[in-house]
């Protein structure tokens, strides 16, 4: 017990080692002079007979029940655990949670001061707020733990600082973050609005409305100025479709009788919506769309590998042949056959890419549903324009703000630490029920 | 049964069952065990058994004649007469009257389970199957209140039973060596033909009991001993000290419940027992010891042998 005592250079909860003074005590008691147990009994006269009767009243001064020990021992676990011993050489760290808005809002002007050169964004006006707070947990040896919401999942790095790449707006607008879900202690939010969390802490940039760009309907752009929306005719900012994949036709070619070729269909929607179509993925691309390669089909059917299968969806039915390896099954599938085989997964989408197992519709049964059904998958995978913010996101959001976070309750290695005082109270649990067993049965005679 | 927690402060041991209380099934109980115990008599008609009804044979009627019996147990007048085969049955003469002894002294309250609840139960037993086999049962209780020491009832039909629980509601373990308080009494029952005395059997020696015995009785002793007094080792963890209080006497006596003094007083306890057995065996008294932890059901079957 000492050599413990002397390897351990810090407790958790100090105060908790006075607990040692209740097994401590039920012991001494326990060694005290106790009356034997009284039980009637008819059959005395044996006992009475019996050789080699022992004088019981030393021996019970010096014996502990079983029982008894038991519960001294599981108190002294107890009172470990709530003292929370910490081994040597580690000292008490704690794990600070960063989480970044990174919302379209975040990354518009703030200006610090007026005659500042290139005013800097909401962000970095929110971490200039934090960065005296942070470095003080930096200096303590408290680890900073950087955590953004994206939309296919949370990113989170260990880092000092944020990730340069994270002071960048994302290409596709991403939402704020579920703050009711990370209102925890040792937890700082980087945001633009005031919130009231309860044990998290709070860098708020504020700022002024900033008006701007706001949407786009075909080649005209609309503008806020900061009371009202202007329809600026022509002037929508350059947006681009990529299509990669596919053999390159003219708009009104068609292969075989019957067949279309989703190309031409991409090329309408885009002329439709004002965009035009790129040569390749650029800042001005709101959309890419991968078709298989020209050769992949043609190499698959001749090697028996294409299918041609029969899918639909949103009332409209069509024929394909499809490679069915050009696409891995996994989430943010949007259409998918059935064959013999299972599964095979015909579109993929997500923000900004389309990904597609088929180039042509060798048939196709509710031209309208497809075009109305395609055209809501395009328009709600294209990315945003770029410079495009939306109102809400423009406006104003008050003063700048501060606020420290609650302390974590522990350290990122201290989850292990953590689990030393858990181990210590089950064990105390168990060995108080393992005594209570025991007492209960040596009275319920 | 609800147990109390043995003070260690006092000097009293207080009795820890010391009345009696039937369980709210204990007539269905009683009821059961006298069908099972009615079948099994069945079972023993006419084959030479004597557990049920003591000695004698009388002729109760006739039943048909099952293939493989033996041919010489048919009655060939019936045959004659009604062209089917009949046999005899006869039934071994019941001994009309029957007395159980039931010790209620303060060693009877040791439990749990209690002796006493546990005697009480069995005595019910006994009467029971008594007035199915149509005897007419005495129940005698020791009792330190009474001038005789002594409480009776009598019980002549099934009705009688709610009385009997009754009475043996009422008992409450007390007063001393009620063994021989009772075979005082039962020496004044001369026509009883099947006697039972229940008790814990350790105030009296065997010797004391045989002159009970008589021409025609038969005798059933059963001893009812608490798990603590059956099996100390099991029943009191090893290493505590215990002072045993005899309840009828006040003596007290301390024991450190080590190994060599449980395997001691098991050494002892079997060699009382056996003592029991090798003289009631010699006067042809039937001896059964079971600790108060066994099912009344499962005494009172093996004090019919069945």
């Amino acid at each position: 017990m000492d050599a413990l005592f002397a390897s351990l250079t810090s407790w958790a909860r100090p105060l908790g080692l006075l607990a040692f003074a209740l097994p401590l005590v039920l012991a001494l008691r326990a060694r005290l002079r106790r009356r034997p147990l009284a039980r009637a009994s008819g059959t005395l006269r044996l006992w009475s007979e019996l050789a080699g009767e022992v004088e019981a009243r030393s021996r019970a001064r010096r014996k502990i029940p079983a029982h008894l020990l038991l519960k001294i021992l599981a108190l002294a676990a107890g009172a470990l655990a709530l003292a929370g011993p910490r081994p040597a050489g580690q000292p008490e760290r704690a794990l600070w949670r960063v989480l970044v808005d990174a919302s379209p809002s975040m990354f518009l002007p703030r200006p610090v001061h007026p005659d500042a050169g290139q005013p800097p964004t909401r962000l970095a006006h929110a971490l200039e707020l934090a960065r005296p707070f942070l470095e003080q947990r930096r200096a303590a040896g408290d680890t900073i733990l950087w955590t953004r919401h994206a939309p296919a999942g949370e990113e989170s790095v260990v880092s000092d600082s944020i990730p340069k790449s994270w002071l960048s707006a994302p290409r596709a607008s991403w939402p704020e973050p579920v703050w009711s879900a990370a209102d925890r202690p040792g937890t700082l939010w980087i945001t633009d609005k005031r919130r009231q969390p309860e044990r998290a802490g709070l860098a708020v940039s504020g700022g002024a409305a900033v008006p701007g760009p706001i949407g786009v309907q075909g080649t005209t752009r609309f503008d806020w100025d900061g009371q009202r929306i202007l329809a600026l005719a022509g002037q929508a900012p350059a947006r681009e479709l990529f299509v990669s994949g596919g053999t390159a036709l003219a708009l009104d070619e068609r292969g075989g009788e019957g067949e279309i070729r989703l190309r031409s269909f991409l090329e309408l929607w885009a002329a439709e919506r004002g965009i035009s179509l790129g040569s390749e993925r650029n800042a001005r691309t709101v959309l890419e769309v991968s078709l298989p390669p020209s050769t992949a089909l043609s190499t698959a059917r001749s090697a028996g590998q294409s299918l041609e299968l029969a899918f639909g969806r949103d009332a409209w039915w069509a024929r394909a042949l499809v490679d069915p390896r050009a696409l891995a099954p996994g989430v943010g599938v949007w259409l998918e056959a059935r064959d013999s085989g299972g599964r095979v997964p015909l579109v993929r989408a997500a923000r900004g890419r389309v990904e597609l197992a088929f180039e042509r519709l060798l048939e196709l049964r509710g031209d309208a549903a497809f075009a109305v059904s395609w055209a809501k998958l395009l328009d709600g995978e294209s990315l945003s324009a770029p410079g495009l913010v939306a109102v809400e996101e423009r406006a104003a959001c008050g003063p700048a703000h501060f606020a420290a976070p609650q302390a974590p309750s522990s350290s990122p290695a201290g989850t292990s630490n953590s689990s030393l005082d858990a181990w210590l109270a089950g064990l105390a649990a168990l060995l108080y029920t393992l005594g209570l067993g025991l007492g209960r049965r040596a009275t319920a005679v | 049964m609800p147990w109390r927690r043995p003070s260690r402060r006092s000097t009293e041991a207080p009795l820890q069952a010391p009345g009696v209380v039937f369980p709210a099934d204990f007539a269905r109980r009683l009821e059961a065990l006298d069908l099972r115990l009615i079948g099994a008599r069945e079972r023993c008609e006419g084959a030479g058994s004597a557990a049920f009804l003591g000695v004698g044979e009388e002729f109760v009627g006739y039943r048909p004649y099952r293939p493989g019996e033996d041919l010489r147990r048919l009655d060939w007048n019936l045959l004659a007469r009604l062209d089917r085969p009949f046999v005899r049955v006869m039934r071994r003469e019941a001994a009309q009257h029957w007395a159980v002894l039931l010790d209620a002294s303060a060693s009877m309250g040791v439990g749990p389970p209690g002796k006493l609840q546990r005697a009480a139960e069995v005595v019910a037993g006994i009467c029971r199957v008594g007035l199915s086999a149509g005897a007419e049962v005495l129940v005698l209780a020791s009792d330190p209140d009474t001038a005789r020491r002594t409480a009776s009832l009598r019980v002549r039909t099934k009705r009688d039973l709610a009385r009997l629980l009754s009475f043996l509601c009422a008992l409450r373990a007390g007063g001393a060596s009620g063994s021989r308080q009772l075979a005082e009494a039962a020496r004044a029952h001369t026509q009883v033909g099947r006697l039972f005395l229940c008790g814990d059997l350790f105030d009296v020696e065997p010797e004391e009991l045989s002159g009970l015995a008589r021409r025609g009785r038969e005798l059933v002793w059963i001893q009812i001993l608490a798990p603590l007094e059956w099996d100390p080792a099991r029943a009191l963890p090893g290493g505590e000290a215990v002072e045993w209080v005899d309840p009828e006497s006040g003596e007290r006596r301390t024991t450190a419940l080590g190994q060599p003094a449980l395997e001691a007083y098991a050494r002892a306890l079997e060699g009382r027992l056996a003592a029991w057995h090798q003289s009631t065996a010699r006067h042809g008294i039937a001896f059964h010891s079971w600790s108060s932890a066994r099912s009344f059901e499962d005494i009172v079957r093996a004090a019919f042998r069945a």
